[in-house]
Protein backbone atom coordinates (compact mmCIF):
# COMPACT_ATOMS: atom_id res chain seq x y z
CA UNK A 1 0.00 0.00 0.00
CA UNK A 2 1.85 3.52 -1.32
CA UNK A 3 1.40 6.25 0.99
CA UNK A 4 2.27 10.37 -0.07
CA UNK A 5 5.15 11.81 1.34
CA UNK A 6 4.14 14.89 2.92
CA UNK A 7 0.99 15.36 4.73
CA UNK A 8 -1.53 18.01 2.58
CA UNK A 9 -4.27 20.11 3.86
CA UNK A 10 -7.90 19.14 2.92
CA UNK A 11 -8.15 22.29 1.14
CA UNK A 12 -5.29 21.34 -1.37
CA UNK A 13 -6.62 17.49 -1.51
CA UNK A 14 -9.92 18.53 -2.93
CA UNK A 15 -8.61 20.89 -5.28
CA UNK A 16 -6.45 18.56 -6.86
CA UNK A 17 -8.81 15.55 -7.03
CA UNK A 18 -11.01 18.80 -8.64
CA UNK A 19 -7.95 19.39 -11.04
CA UNK A 20 -8.11 15.62 -11.70
CA UNK A 21 -11.73 15.24 -12.18
CA UNK A 22 -11.64 18.10 -14.50
CA UNK A 23 -10.85 16.73 -17.97
CA UNK A 24 -13.19 13.85 -17.60
CA UNK A 25 -16.58 15.46 -17.72
CA UNK A 26 -17.83 16.41 -20.69
CA UNK A 27 -20.85 19.09 -19.56
CA UNK A 28 -18.14 21.49 -17.61
CA UNK A 29 -21.32 23.93 -16.07
CA UNK A 30 -21.25 20.89 -13.97
CA UNK A 31 -17.84 21.42 -12.24
CA UNK A 32 -19.58 24.33 -10.80
CA UNK A 33 -21.67 23.32 -8.49
CA UNK A 34 -19.57 20.13 -7.34
CA UNK A 35 -19.87 19.48 -4.01
CA UNK A 36 -18.60 16.80 -1.09
CA UNK A 37 -22.01 14.93 -2.64
CA UNK A 38 -21.35 15.27 -6.11
CA UNK A 39 -21.91 11.52 -7.51
CA UNK A 40 -19.10 10.71 -9.81
CA UNK A 41 -20.99 8.87 -12.18
CA UNK A 42 -24.67 9.95 -11.58
CA UNK A 43 -24.41 13.94 -11.04
CA UNK A 44 -20.64 14.19 -13.32
CA UNK A 45 -21.74 11.85 -15.46
CA UNK A 46 -18.15 9.86 -15.88
CA UNK A 47 -18.52 6.53 -17.77
CA UNK A 48 -17.05 3.41 -15.88
CA UNK A 49 -14.04 3.88 -18.24
CA UNK A 50 -13.30 6.93 -17.27
CA UNK A 51 -13.81 6.10 -13.74
CA UNK A 52 -10.99 3.45 -13.71
CA UNK A 53 -9.02 6.66 -15.73
CA UNK A 54 -9.64 8.93 -12.76
CA UNK A 55 -8.98 6.34 -10.08
CA UNK A 56 -5.23 6.19 -11.97
CA UNK A 57 -4.82 9.54 -12.15
CA UNK A 58 -5.35 10.10 -8.35
CA UNK A 59 -2.96 7.37 -8.01
CA UNK A 60 -0.71 9.06 -9.88
CA UNK A 61 -1.16 12.51 -8.16
CA UNK A 62 -0.72 11.50 -4.76
CA UNK A 63 1.71 8.72 -5.31
CA UNK A 64 -1.12 6.31 -3.23
CA UNK A 65 -2.83 2.79 -4.41
CA UNK A 66 -6.36 2.88 -4.50
CA UNK A 67 -7.28 -1.02 -3.74
CA UNK A 68 -10.76 -2.69 -5.22
CA UNK A 69 -12.35 -2.13 -1.40
CA UNK A 70 -11.24 1.79 -1.45
CA UNK A 71 -12.44 2.53 -5.16
CA UNK A 72 -16.29 0.15 -4.29
CA UNK A 73 -16.29 3.13 -1.40
CA UNK A 74 -15.63 6.45 -4.08
CA UNK A 75 -19.20 7.53 -5.29
CA UNK A 76 -18.72 11.14 -4.46
CA UNK A 77 -15.75 13.51 -4.49
CA UNK A 78 -16.26 13.32 -0.78
CA UNK A 79 -15.51 9.80 -0.63
CA UNK A 80 -12.32 10.35 -2.67
CA UNK A 81 -11.15 12.81 -0.43
CA UNK A 82 -11.95 10.84 2.80
CA UNK A 83 -9.75 7.92 0.83
CA UNK A 84 -6.63 10.01 0.28
CA UNK A 85 -6.76 12.02 3.58
CA UNK A 86 -6.80 8.66 5.06
CA UNK A 87 -3.60 7.63 3.51
CA UNK A 88 -2.19 10.80 4.99
CA UNK A 89 -2.99 10.30 8.22
CA UNK A 90 -1.33 6.88 7.76
CA UNK A 91 1.26 8.12 6.68
CA UNK B 1 -34.62 -4.98 -6.90
CA UNK B 2 -35.67 -6.86 -10.18
CA UNK B 3 -36.05 -10.62 -10.59
CA UNK B 4 -36.55 -13.07 -13.45
CA UNK B 5 -34.64 -12.86 -17.00
CA UNK B 6 -32.38 -9.68 -16.28
CA UNK B 7 -30.51 -7.80 -19.01
CA UNK B 8 -27.66 -5.66 -18.79
CA UNK B 9 -25.49 -3.88 -21.98
CA UNK B 10 -22.97 -1.59 -22.74
CA UNK B 11 -21.15 0.35 -25.63
CA UNK B 12 -18.23 0.95 -26.19
CA UNK B 13 -16.95 4.43 -28.57
CA UNK B 14 -13.76 3.15 -30.79
CA UNK B 15 -13.10 6.55 -32.01
CA UNK B 16 -12.28 8.06 -29.09
CA UNK B 17 -8.73 8.10 -28.73
CA UNK B 18 -8.79 7.35 -24.52
CA UNK B 19 -9.70 3.37 -25.36
CA UNK B 20 -7.15 2.79 -28.36
CA UNK B 21 -3.66 0.89 -27.67
CA UNK B 22 -4.99 0.26 -23.70
CA UNK B 23 -3.95 -3.01 -24.00
CA UNK B 24 -0.64 -1.96 -23.92
CA UNK B 25 -1.37 -0.49 -20.53
CA UNK B 26 -0.29 -2.42 -17.82
CA UNK B 27 -1.80 -0.26 -14.87
CA UNK B 28 -5.03 0.08 -16.73
CA UNK B 29 -5.14 -4.10 -17.77
CA UNK B 30 -3.96 -5.00 -14.18
CA UNK B 31 -6.83 -2.75 -12.26
CA UNK B 32 -9.40 -4.65 -14.25
CA UNK B 33 -8.78 -7.61 -16.01
CA UNK B 34 -8.46 -11.25 -14.29
CA UNK B 35 -4.88 -13.24 -15.25
CA UNK B 36 -7.14 -15.05 -17.56
CA UNK B 37 -8.66 -12.43 -19.16
CA UNK B 38 -5.49 -11.20 -19.97
CA UNK B 39 -4.50 -14.77 -21.39
CA UNK B 40 -7.19 -13.95 -23.78
CA UNK B 41 -6.15 -10.18 -24.11
CA UNK B 42 -2.78 -11.39 -25.29
CA UNK B 43 -4.16 -14.37 -27.79
CA UNK B 44 -6.42 -12.26 -29.29
CA UNK B 45 -5.28 -11.13 -33.07
CA UNK B 46 -6.86 -7.25 -32.30
CA UNK B 47 -5.99 -6.78 -28.20
CA UNK B 48 -6.89 -3.05 -28.44
CA UNK B 49 -10.44 -3.87 -29.57
CA UNK B 50 -10.41 -7.73 -27.01
CA UNK B 51 -9.68 -5.53 -24.14
CA UNK B 52 -13.41 -3.42 -24.68
CA UNK B 53 -14.63 -6.79 -25.82
CA UNK B 54 -13.96 -8.05 -21.96
CA UNK B 55 -14.99 -4.50 -20.68
CA UNK B 56 -18.20 -4.57 -22.50
CA UNK B 57 -18.87 -7.99 -20.84
CA UNK B 58 -18.04 -6.86 -17.52
CA UNK B 59 -20.12 -3.99 -17.53
CA UNK B 60 -23.07 -5.48 -18.82
CA UNK B 61 -22.79 -8.17 -16.15
CA UNK B 62 -22.65 -5.58 -13.49
CA UNK B 63 -25.95 -3.94 -14.44
CA UNK B 64 -27.64 -7.56 -13.84
CA UNK B 65 -26.16 -7.71 -10.61
CA UNK B 66 -26.58 -4.35 -9.70
CA UNK B 67 -30.20 -4.40 -11.17
CA UNK B 68 -30.46 -8.01 -8.61
CA UNK B 69 -28.73 -6.64 -5.37
CA UNK B 70 -30.07 -2.60 -6.20
CA UNK B 71 -26.19 -2.20 -5.12
CA UNK B 72 -23.98 -0.05 -7.54
CA UNK B 73 -20.90 -1.94 -6.91
CA UNK B 74 -17.12 -2.42 -8.57
CA UNK B 75 -15.57 -5.14 -7.75
CA UNK B 76 -13.79 -5.95 -11.18
CA UNK B 77 -12.13 -9.49 -10.23
CA UNK B 78 -15.29 -10.96 -8.42
CA UNK B 79 -16.10 -10.87 -12.46
CA UNK B 80 -14.24 -13.57 -15.33
CA UNK B 81 -15.10 -13.54 -18.71
CA UNK B 82 -14.47 -16.09 -21.07
CA UNK B 83 -15.23 -15.59 -24.69
CA UNK B 84 -15.40 -18.70 -26.95
CA UNK B 85 -13.37 -16.85 -29.37
CA UNK B 86 -10.38 -14.63 -28.91
CA UNK B 87 -9.78 -13.83 -32.57
CA UNK B 88 -12.02 -10.88 -33.49
CA UNK B 89 -11.41 -10.05 -36.97
CA UNK B 90 -13.34 -12.58 -38.24
CA UNK B 91 -16.34 -10.92 -36.11
CA UNK B 92 -15.91 -7.53 -37.43
CA UNK B 93 -19.10 -6.29 -38.97
CA UNK B 94 -20.06 -3.13 -40.97
CA UNK B 95 -21.54 -0.11 -38.96
CA UNK B 96 -24.58 0.90 -40.63
CA UNK B 97 -25.71 4.50 -38.97
CA UNK B 98 -29.04 3.00 -36.74
CA UNK B 99 -29.05 -1.08 -36.79
CA UNK B 100 -32.14 -2.08 -34.88
CA UNK B 101 -32.77 -5.76 -34.51
CA UNK B 102 -29.97 -7.52 -35.74
CA UNK B 103 -31.67 -7.11 -38.89
CA UNK B 104 -28.55 -6.20 -41.17
CA UNK B 105 -26.23 -8.18 -39.11
CA UNK B 106 -24.49 -11.57 -40.05
CA UNK B 107 -25.76 -13.69 -37.39
CA UNK B 108 -23.09 -15.63 -37.29
CA UNK B 109 -20.56 -13.07 -36.58
CA UNK B 110 -22.02 -12.30 -33.59
CA UNK B 111 -18.82 -13.25 -30.51
CA UNK B 112 -20.15 -14.76 -27.51
CA UNK B 113 -19.04 -15.41 -24.18
CA UNK B 114 -19.70 -16.10 -20.04
CA UNK B 115 -19.20 -14.37 -17.05
CA UNK B 116 -18.59 -15.88 -14.28
CA UNK B 117 -20.32 -14.46 -10.82
CA UNK B 118 -19.46 -15.77 -7.63
CA UNK B 119 -23.70 -17.27 -7.94
CA UNK B 120 -24.42 -17.54 -11.58
CA UNK B 121 -23.50 -16.89 -15.05
CA UNK B 122 -24.59 -14.26 -17.56
CA UNK B 123 -24.56 -14.78 -21.35
CA UNK B 124 -23.58 -12.33 -23.45
CA UNK B 125 -23.18 -11.85 -27.35
CA UNK B 126 -21.11 -8.90 -28.60
CA UNK B 127 -21.47 -7.36 -31.78
CA UNK B 128 -17.54 -5.50 -32.95
CA UNK B 129 -17.67 -2.70 -35.47
CA UNK B 130 -14.28 -1.15 -36.29
CA UNK B 131 -16.25 2.06 -34.88
CA UNK B 132 -17.86 0.78 -31.50
CA UNK B 133 -18.24 -2.56 -29.44
CA UNK B 134 -22.00 -3.63 -28.62
CA UNK B 135 -22.75 -6.19 -25.70
CA UNK B 136 -26.01 -7.41 -24.80
CA UNK B 137 -25.93 -9.25 -21.25
CA UNK B 138 -28.65 -11.57 -20.51
CA UNK B 139 -28.93 -14.31 -17.00
CA UNK B 140 -30.72 -17.07 -19.09
CA UNK B 141 -28.86 -18.55 -22.05
CA UNK B 142 -31.88 -19.90 -23.41
CA UNK B 143 -33.60 -16.27 -23.88
CA UNK B 144 -30.48 -14.46 -25.39
CA UNK B 145 -31.69 -15.23 -28.88
CA UNK B 146 -35.33 -13.27 -27.63
CA UNK B 147 -33.86 -10.14 -26.56
CA UNK B 148 -34.91 -7.18 -29.05
CA UNK B 149 -32.45 -4.33 -29.61
CA UNK B 150 -31.28 -1.26 -31.17
CA UNK B 151 -28.39 0.97 -31.69
CA UNK B 152 -28.32 4.61 -32.66
CA UNK B 153 -25.66 6.51 -33.88
CA UNK B 154 -27.01 10.28 -32.88
CA UNK B 155 -23.75 12.80 -33.25
CA UNK B 156 -23.90 16.24 -32.70
CA UNK B 157 -26.55 16.10 -29.71
CA UNK B 158 -26.21 16.77 -25.93
CA UNK B 159 -25.98 13.51 -23.78
CA UNK B 160 -29.61 14.84 -22.32
CA UNK B 161 -30.92 14.61 -26.10
CA UNK B 162 -29.39 11.29 -26.92
CA UNK B 163 -30.99 9.98 -23.82
CA UNK B 164 -34.30 11.08 -24.54
CA UNK B 165 -33.68 9.97 -28.28
CA UNK B 166 -32.86 6.86 -27.58
CA UNK B 167 -35.78 5.98 -25.16
CA UNK B 168 -38.05 7.64 -27.76
CA UNK B 169 -36.37 4.53 -30.17
CA UNK B 170 -36.88 2.13 -27.22
CA UNK B 171 -40.43 3.37 -26.57
CA UNK B 172 -41.65 2.68 -30.00
CA UNK B 173 -39.59 -0.64 -30.63
CA UNK B 174 -41.42 -1.82 -27.41
CA UNK B 175 -44.75 -0.53 -28.29
CA UNK B 176 -44.23 -2.54 -31.92
CA UNK B 177 -43.97 -5.68 -30.29
CA UNK B 178 -46.09 -5.79 -27.28
CA UNK B 179 -49.15 -4.48 -29.94
CA UNK B 180 -49.30 -1.01 -28.28
CA UNK B 181 -49.39 2.34 -29.56
CA UNK B 182 -46.23 4.54 -28.21
CA UNK B 183 -48.23 6.79 -26.52
CA UNK B 184 -49.18 3.90 -23.97
CA UNK B 185 -45.21 3.24 -23.46
CA UNK B 186 -43.20 5.26 -21.16
CA UNK B 187 -39.25 4.82 -20.00
CA UNK B 188 -38.06 6.23 -16.63
CA UNK B 189 -36.18 5.86 -13.76
CA UNK B 190 -37.27 5.75 -10.18
CA UNK B 191 -35.37 7.44 -7.75
CA UNK B 192 -33.72 5.31 -5.26
CA UNK B 193 -31.87 7.07 -2.44
CA UNK B 194 -31.63 10.51 -4.45
CA UNK B 195 -29.72 8.56 -7.23
CA UNK B 196 -31.44 7.16 -10.46
CA UNK B 197 -32.37 3.21 -10.28
CA UNK B 198 -32.34 1.06 -13.43
CA UNK B 199 -34.43 2.32 -16.55
CA UNK B 200 -38.31 0.83 -15.87
CA UNK B 201 -41.10 0.51 -18.17
CA UNK B 202 -44.74 1.38 -17.97
CA UNK B 203 -47.29 0.85 -19.89
CA UNK B 204 -50.67 2.50 -19.44
CA UNK B 205 -49.04 4.22 -16.58
CA UNK B 206 -48.90 1.80 -15.00
CA UNK B 207 -44.81 -0.22 -14.14
CA UNK B 208 -44.37 -2.98 -16.24
CA UNK B 209 -42.66 -6.30 -14.61
CA UNK B 210 -43.17 -7.94 -18.08
CA UNK B 211 -40.49 -6.50 -19.44
CA UNK B 212 -36.71 -6.14 -18.60
CA UNK B 213 -35.07 -3.29 -20.31
CA UNK B 214 -31.64 -1.32 -20.07
CA UNK B 215 -29.72 1.29 -21.87
CA UNK B 216 -26.19 2.19 -22.50
CA UNK B 217 -24.40 5.29 -24.24
CA UNK B 218 -20.66 6.15 -24.81
CA UNK B 219 -19.44 8.95 -27.41
CA UNK B 220 -22.45 9.55 -30.01
CA UNK B 221 -23.54 5.92 -29.77
CA UNK B 222 -26.46 4.80 -27.59
CA UNK B 223 -28.73 1.62 -27.34
CA UNK B 224 -31.12 -0.30 -25.44
CA UNK B 225 -32.26 -3.79 -25.02
CA UNK B 226 -35.63 -5.21 -23.85
CA UNK B 227 -36.73 -8.13 -23.07
CA UNK B 228 -40.82 -9.61 -22.49
CA UNK B 229 -40.68 -12.24 -19.71
CA UNK B 230 -42.76 -14.99 -21.12
CA UNK B 231 -44.47 -15.85 -17.58
CA UNK B 232 -45.64 -12.13 -16.77
CA UNK B 233 -46.75 -11.07 -19.76
CA UNK B 234 -50.39 -10.34 -20.00
CA UNK B 235 -52.19 -12.40 -22.91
Amino acid sequence: MGTSETPISREAVQAKVLEVVKPFVKDTALLETITDKTDLINDLKVNSARFIDILLDLEDAFKIQINDKEADSMLTIGDAIRIIMSKQVNN
Amino acid sequence: MVFGITLGNDIVDMNDARNHSRHADTRFVNKIFTKTEQQQISASDMPDYMVWVLWAAKESAYKIINKRTGKRSYAPFLLEVEMKDVMIAPYLQKESKNIENKDRLDKRRILEGIVSAPDFKIHVQILVTPRFIYCTGCSDISSIKKIEWGIENNSFVSDNDQSLLIRRSAEKHIARSVGKNIEDIRITRDIVEEKPGPPLVYINNEKSKAIDLTLTHDGPYSAYAFIKQQSNFPK
